[in-house]
């Protein structure tokens, strides 16, 4: 009822109107009724006293319609979304149509009860002060019938009757006060227990949310995020974040955040002892700020933008250790944290400490042994003349754990080379350390002896000597880049693959017996075999051609085919292999491979670039000497020119220094007949002192060859050697 | 890298005995020198060294032999190169002039003869004990 609204309000609104205990649906129904009531009783009173006394019988017609709209007001109130306001306004116009009919019948005696159940819903439906504002006007709409009436009972009647409405308007108004009270009392401690209810299952809720057990199997990062979401969700925030002590810089650096800002927030660090983070971590305790003014400081570091409350606890671990904090914070007005709230953040935290600290511990170890496998290969592959080395390792897919595969390569002093590959069988930090074991007594064994069947003999006595209870694979072979000549000896391991130049890959034969560890005696030997310029000699472990469910021979038949498709430089032919081989992609377990091509010779020229120290000059003069021989020149000028050149690379050594590149570039040319080499540094010329080495070095150069020349330059120094030879056969 | 050479050291007739094989060049032609020098006493009559084994020397290797050479001198005592005439770096001494000032011989017994010829005892000849035996690496 839109129109009478604001009338309504009029009625309602100046003070509070109602108290507590009043209840709007007995309030209708009272009306209602009443209302009803006192439609039927003034049709009995109609036929009793009848309203013509004051307008003849036009009178009838008021009063007909006053009942009828009793009986239809009454029922349509009871089912109303009337409130207080209308309820009084409804009583109101009950006193005024009693007095009216009271007024027709002439004043007659009967109606005079109609005001006492008006009494009653007036007083009934509004509060104390309003009720007994109530009370005057029953006595005045029922007096007024009475005045302008030629009633017989004026004068001590209405006197009588408006003392009775009094009396009975205030006791009415008494009674109703005293169960409304102790109403509001009872709602007032049902609202308080109701509270008390959903605070405690809030709580177990969120204890369950932290406490789940399913936490403890998500991985570190996961389980942080996951911890985020369900402490915001319970505390009913929507920004939470982890901050992590950085010990070494001394702050709190954010580990996790959740909420909007959340990828800004993302790493930002905290001064310890600044904001609220730094706070809590000082000070080990809980700390909160409930609804900052906006204009204030910024309540919390992590959040830059407009937070107004924010509750943050410390991650303890032993001995009080503060770890980190983790907080919470919402820019919602008027949000305060209870108890409750402080207790769950502090549990969730106290679970996230643990995992935190755990998870530390896993990372450590996990470094700990990534650093011990590394430290166990080589780091840099070496440089043999005439070959191409390239390696790989592919740690396996379940990467927490280290595996025990190795490789090495081993440069014997008279320029042949050992190569070595082989696997521990099992994982984690023991089988990396027995690798590492392996790997230093075969690089002892080898510079010893260089027959591969010895040394792997040696080492089998070694590991049972060791009495580690674990068995290795190895294969050892040594290679003549100068001859193309290999000997090997294989423990238990995946035999060696070669691809010759003509495209064909084959697998060695021979030179096999059991794995390391596994008899207390000896038994092998070596396989012999040749290999031609540009052949590729390809060493691996089983995690390149092992699946799970196929036979060993799949695999290695798929090797030999992918290999023969392969690109010939040794280091793309490590990644096409280690891309095409695996059917599933990274393989399970840990991969090694090692290959090594004999680069073919170029008969018409050698060029060499050496970093510049003296370590560089053995190299050279491997290189030299294999060339050297490749286009046959005989050994003694062979021998001449070593020396020549190696004094010309000394002087390189010493004179390239910055701004220069510390390298050198070595030259040799056949010229058909003779020989030139031209050796180039980028560093100054200084020309030699009198009685040095150095004046000696170039007395031999000159006493070596039959021309020799040095070029001093400002971007370097350019040696030129050249020597007549008198070459004795092509190979 | 496996070692370029390989020292052995043995005592006498009163001298050290040296036998140096691989190969010497400016890598390692220092750490050798101090080596041998450090290895001769007081009281012994010179050092032999051995290179009849050696396949590659360079001029800071030969630079090393004056060194050593003229050090021992001042100490009243003799270095001899044993560089028989096969030797793969004896056109190498040869070429850079070494006879002039370092003496050298065919074998180790020829070089001990001329050395106790040549050099008179200090003080009591066997009365030092004797130099370390095992092998080096350079």
């Amino acid at each position: 009822m839109p129109k009478l609204a604001p009338l309504a309000e009029f009625f309602a609104r100046r003070e509070h109107p109602y108290r507590d205990g009043a209840d709007i649906e007995t309030a209708r129904k009272l009306v209602g009724m009443l209302w009803g009531f006192s439609a039927a009783l003034s049709a009995v009173f109609l036929a009793l006293a009848a309203p013509d006394v004051q307008l003849g019988d036009a009178g009838w017609l008021p009063a007909v319609l006053i009942v009828a709209l009793g009986a239809v007001g009454a029922r349509w109130v009871f089912d109303s979304e009337l409130g207080f306001g209308e309820l009084l306004m409804i009583s109101y116009l009950g006193l005024a149509q009693t007095a009216l009919l009271q007024w027709l019948a002439g004043g007659a005696a009967p109606y005079r009860a109609l005001f006492l159940l008006w009494l009653g819903s007036g007083v009934g439906v509004h509060n104390a002060r309003r009720g007994a504002l109530f009370i005057p006007a029953v006595v005045l709409f029922g007096s007024l019938p009475l005045i302008y009436s030629e009633a017989p009972n004026t004068g001590i009647g209405i006197l009588t009757d408006a003392m009775l409405w009094v009396a009975i308007g205030l006791a009415l108004l008494f009674l109703i006060e005293r169960v409304r009270t102790q109403r509001a009392a009872m709602m007032s401690i049902e609202r308080d227990a109701r509270e008390r209810a959903e605070e405690a299952v809030k709580k177990v809720r969120g204890l369950e949310a932290v406490a789940d057990a399913a936490l403890a199997h998500l991985p570190f990062d996961e389980l942080l995020s996951e911890l985020l979401a369900r402490v915001s969700h319970v505390l009913e925030v929507e920004r939470a974040a982890i901050l992590l002590h950085d010990e070494e810089r001394q702050c709190l650096t954010v580990r996790a955040a959740r909420g909007p800002g959340a990828e800004f927030a993302q790493s930002r660090r905290v001064p310890m002892g600044n904001g609220i983070a730094g706070r809590v971590a000082a000070e080990k305790r809980p700390v909160f700020i409930e609804d900052n003014e906006l204009d204030a400081v910024p309540v919390s570091v992590v959040w830059e933008d407009r937070v107004r409350s924010v509750l943050a606890v410390p991650l303890l671990v032993e001995r009080a250790r503060v770890i980190g904090v983790l907080q919470v914070g919402t820019s919602e007005t008027g949000r305060r944290f209870s108890d409750n709230d402080t207790q769950l953040l502090q549990l969730a935290a106290d679970r996230l400490a643990v995992a935190i600290d755990r998870a530390r511990l896993n990372e450590q170890a996990h470094h700990i042994a990534a650093t011990l496998q590394r430290s166990l290969l080589p780091s840099s592959t070496p440089e043999v003349p005439g070959l191409e080395l390239a390696t790989r390792y592919q740690p396996g897919a379940d990467g927490t754990q280290v595996g025990g595969d190795l490789y090495d390569i081993v440069p014997y002093a008279d320029g042949r080379v050992g190569l070595a590959i082989g696997d521990v069988v099992g994982r984690g930090i023991e089988a990396a350390s027995l690798m590492g074991q392996i790997r230093n007594s075969l690089r002892a064994y080898a510079m010893e002896d260089d027959r591969p069947d010895q040394v792997i003999e040696r080492l089998n006595l070694l590991m049972h000597h060791w009495q580690q209870d674990r068995i290795a694979t190895l294969s050892y072979l040594v290679l003549d880049p100068r001859s193309g000549h290999i000997t090997f000896a294989t423990a238990g391991h995946l035999p060696p693959l070669v691809l010759g130049p003509d495209g064909n890959a084959e697998y060695l034969e021979g030179g096999e017996f059991v794995p390391l560890g596994v008899l207390p005696f000896g038994g092998y030997t070596a396989g012999e075999a040749m290999i031609k310029p540009g052949s590729t000699v390809f060493l691996y472990t089983d995690g390149l051609v092992e699946e799970r469910g196929m036979s060993i021979d799949d695999g290695l038949d798929r090797l030999r085919d992918a290999i023969q498709r392969a690109p010939l430089d040794a280091d793309a032919m490590c990644d096409f292999l280690l891309e095409e081989v695996p059917l599933h992609g990274v393989a399970g377990d840990d991969v090694a491979i090692l290959a090594t091509r004999l680069v073919p010779v170029d008969m018409t020229k050698l060029e060499l670039r050496l970093p510049a120290e003296p370590e560089s000059l053995a190299l050279m003069r491997r290189s030299l000497e294999r060339w050297l021989g490749s286009i046959g020149v005989p050994e003694e000028t062979a021998y001449e020119l070593k020396v020549a050149c190696g004094e010309a690379c000394m002087n390189a050594v010493e004179h390239a220094y910055p701004p220069g590149d510390a390298v050198f570039v070595v030259t040799a040319l056949n010229l058909g007949g003779s020989v030139e080499i031209e050796v180039r540094d980028f560093g100054f010329w200084r020309p030699p002192r009198a009685g040095s080495d150095r004046g000696r070095g170039l007395e031999l150069m000159k006493r070596l060859t039959d021309s020799m020349k040095v070029v001093p330059g400002s971007e370097g120094t350019t040696v030129h050697l050249m020597k007549a030879v008198r070459q004795e056969a092509f190979v | 890298m496996s070692p370029l050479a390989r020292m052995e050291m043995r005592t006498e007739g009163g001298a050290i005995v040296a036998t140096v094989t691989g190969e010497i060049d400016i890598s390692n032609a220092a750490d050798l020198g101090s080596a041998l020098e450090g290895a001769v006493p007081q009281r012994a009559l010179g050092l032999v060294l051995d290179l009849s084994e050696a396949t590659y020397i360079d001029s800071a290797g030969i630079h090393l032999l004056f060194r050593l050479g003229g050090r021992l001198t001042r100490r009243r005592q003799q270095l001899r190169v044993v560089v028989p005439d096969d030797a793969p770096i004896r056109k190498i001494i040869n070429l850079a002039g070494l006879g002039w000032t370092v003496p050298h011989d065919k074998s180790v017994p020829e070089a001990l003869v001329r050395l106790r010829a040549e050099v008179t005892p200090q003080l009591g000849e066997e009365a030092w004990v004797s130099a370390p035996d095992s092998p080096h690496y350079y």
